[in-house]
């Protein structure tokens, strides 16, 4: 998983549990890993590009998925639409099992 | 290199290749089943779960034909095939849809008797029925919105065994046509991915593979076979035939079901352990409607998809569903496999058409919700106005577009066509063109998606080629 990956999946994860957090951060990772590689590939440009543009705005957290949001570029949005998706599932499903 | 030698390879151990490897075992033939995915116990994950996401799915599940707009899929990848991670729908193949296929592509031995034998055949194998009693309170909702709009409706059967408590069993094929197959001395084995297919003239004399030990360690293997059947599926199968040489009419023409989602707010408290078991018909074979997996993380999923305020709203997920809109599509994708990628590349080129079928389905599936006494709807395409009624609906047809739609579909098919003339991958049984002792049998054979889940097509087929393979022996 990059950095920025990486950033974006903190930003993004609701849960406040750090052992559900670690888990959810696995789980995103594994499935980057488990993913087609030419997709894999795509979104990791992606990252690499989008990483850049936050050190140079300095955007992190809520802001930084707020801007991502927001932006005029479709190959954003569904890049966060991805991330947001692997994330959403993992807090949810870890947090069923959790609750058990 | 460790080598081994059979008379039938079969590749993929899923709805087509388990079939073939019954017929063809039980006949006494000797057979090899290689499997790419791992071998994981019957019931070991609950359905639909992140657990089963990550131990029977490809890729975790996370795949996408690429395309505007794209549509993610998934597949399954373990002992049994997409069988054990499906609902087990059970669907024969529509006839006039079958007669149509015979009569245009020339099918030989496909008429309605031949195709009710083979069905008859592996419905007595798995055991097909209905919910015993009255349906869930999931399901209740799609039957009284047809209901109060006077619109066809009727219960998925399934691949389901009940026993007289009323729980039901999934008829997977690794619970019933893999035990069946290796009663009958078929040799199953997990984990070997076949990389390319081994040729001699115009001939198959085996296959490369690797095979991955449960410790991670890989062993190069070749296994030596008079007949090889590929049953890997519509994306899976087009690729290793590709890596292997053969290219004419293989991996163009796929087909999928386009499938929209809607997240329904319905009074009463609704069970979230299965798939709803009714559908809609009123629009067949066109639209189909129905519901989908809605553990609270597919819930939160197609709030996202759809721009809601997902916690706000999964506050009450207990009374929220998944319920679907799919399609039966003009268009056609593409399956590609690319020199030193072990995965395809799939794309699929949705037509404006099918965009406006989706937009159709998308608004009907709205005004069923709301008869049956949904309070609110989300769509899952961004943007699309949140209805409280059905007045709200008109909005959702301008939602449904390339940049917008939020499509999925679990039905790939149709990549390696059969058919007489010359543009299909193989011939009426699957025979690969130009090579004798291949065969395809799963879904990439069928010529069109069929409106319905595939299952029983796939293996009503692979029993009709497995026997036609017999008469070859």
């Amino acid at each position: 998983m990059l950095g920025y990956e990486r950033k974006l999946v903190d930003a993004l994860s609701t849960t406040t549990d750090p052992q559900e957090r670690t888990a959810v951060l696995e789980w995103v990772d594994d499935s980057l890993r488990a993913m087609p590689e030419a997709l894999r590939a795509a979104v990791g440009l992606g990252s690499v590009v989008l990483g850049l543009w936050t050190s140079a705005t300095g955007k992190a957290g809520a802001p930084l998925v707020r801007s991502l949001e927001r932006s005029w570029l479709p190959p954003v949005r569904l890049h966060l639409r991805l991330l947001r998706s692997l994330v959403l599932f993992g807090d949810l499903e870890l947090a069923s099992d959790a609750s058990r | 290199m460790t080598a081994f030698q059979t008379e039938v390879l079969v590749v993929g151990s899923g709805a087509g290749g388990a079939t073939t490897a019954a017929v063809l075992a039980e006949a006494g033939r000797s057979v090899m089943v290689v499997e790419e995915g791992p071998a994981v116990a019957p019931g070991r994950a609950e359905p639909f779960s992140l657990q089963e996401l990550a131990g029977s799915y490809r890729h975790h599940g996370c795949s996408a034909a690429l395309g505007s707009p794209p549509i993610a899929y998934a597949e399954g990848c373990c002992v049994g095939g997409s069988t054990e991670v499906n609902s087990g729908l059970w669907n024969r193949l529509p006839a006039p849809l079958a007669e149509r296929w015979r009569a245009q592509l020339q099918l030989a031995e496909f008429t309605p008797a031949v195709l009710d034998r083979y069905a008859d055949r592996v419905e007595s194998w798995l055991g097909v029925s209905t919910v015993p009693g009255s349906l869930p309170p999931s399901s209740a909702v799609l039957e009284r919105g047809a209901r109060a709009l006077g619109w066809r409706h009727e219960e998925f059967p399934r691949a389901f065994r009940y026993d007289e408590r009323g729980r039901g069993t999934k008829q997977t094929m690794s619970r019933t046509v893999l035990p069946r197959a290796r009663a009958a001395g078929a040799q199953v084995v997990a984990g070997v991915r076949v990389q390319r297919l081994l040729r001699a003239g115009r001939r198959v004399v085996g296959v490369r593979a690797v095979r991955t030990h449960d410790d991670g360690s890989a062993e190069p293997l070749t296994i030596e076979a008079d007949h090889v059947v590929v049953c890997g599926g519509a994306v899976q199968t087009p690729a290793l035939l590709q890596r292997s040489g053969l290219r004419h009419g293989i991996g163009g023409g796929l087909k999928v079901h386009p499938t929209i989602k809607v997240v329904a707010r319905v009074p009463e408290v609704l069970d979230h352990d299965d798939v709803p078991m009714a559908r809609i018909t009123e629009f067949a074979p066109a639209i189909a409607i129905g519901g989908s997996a809605s553990r609270r993380g597919h819930i939160g999923l197609a709030l996202a998809d759809a721009g809601a305020d997902v916690s706000a709203a999964l506050g009450d997920w207990e009374h929220r569903f998944v319920y679907y809109a799919c399609i039966r599509s003009d268009a056609g994708g593409r399956v590609l496999a690319v020199p030193g990628l072990p995965t395809p590349i799939v794309t699929y080129r949705l037509t404006d058409a099918d965009l406006s079928r989706l937009a159709r389905g998308l608004v009907h599936l709205g005004e069923a919700l709301f008869a049956a006494g949904a309070t609110e709807l989300h769509a899952s395409a961004t943007g699309a106005p949140v209805a409280h009624s059905v007045g709200d609906l008109g909005g959702w047809w301008d939602a449904v577009d390339r940049k917008r739609a939020n499509l999925m579909t679990v039905h790939l098919t149709s990549s390696v066509r059969m058919g007489e003339g010359v543009d299909g991958g193989v011939d009426s049984f699957g025979v690969v063109r130009g090579i004798d002792n291949l065969r395809v049998s799963d879904a990439s054979i069928l010529p069109e998606a069929p409106g319905v889940n595939p299952q029983a097509a796939i293996m009503t087929l692979a029993a009709r080629n497995a026997d036609h393979l017999l008469a070859a022996l």
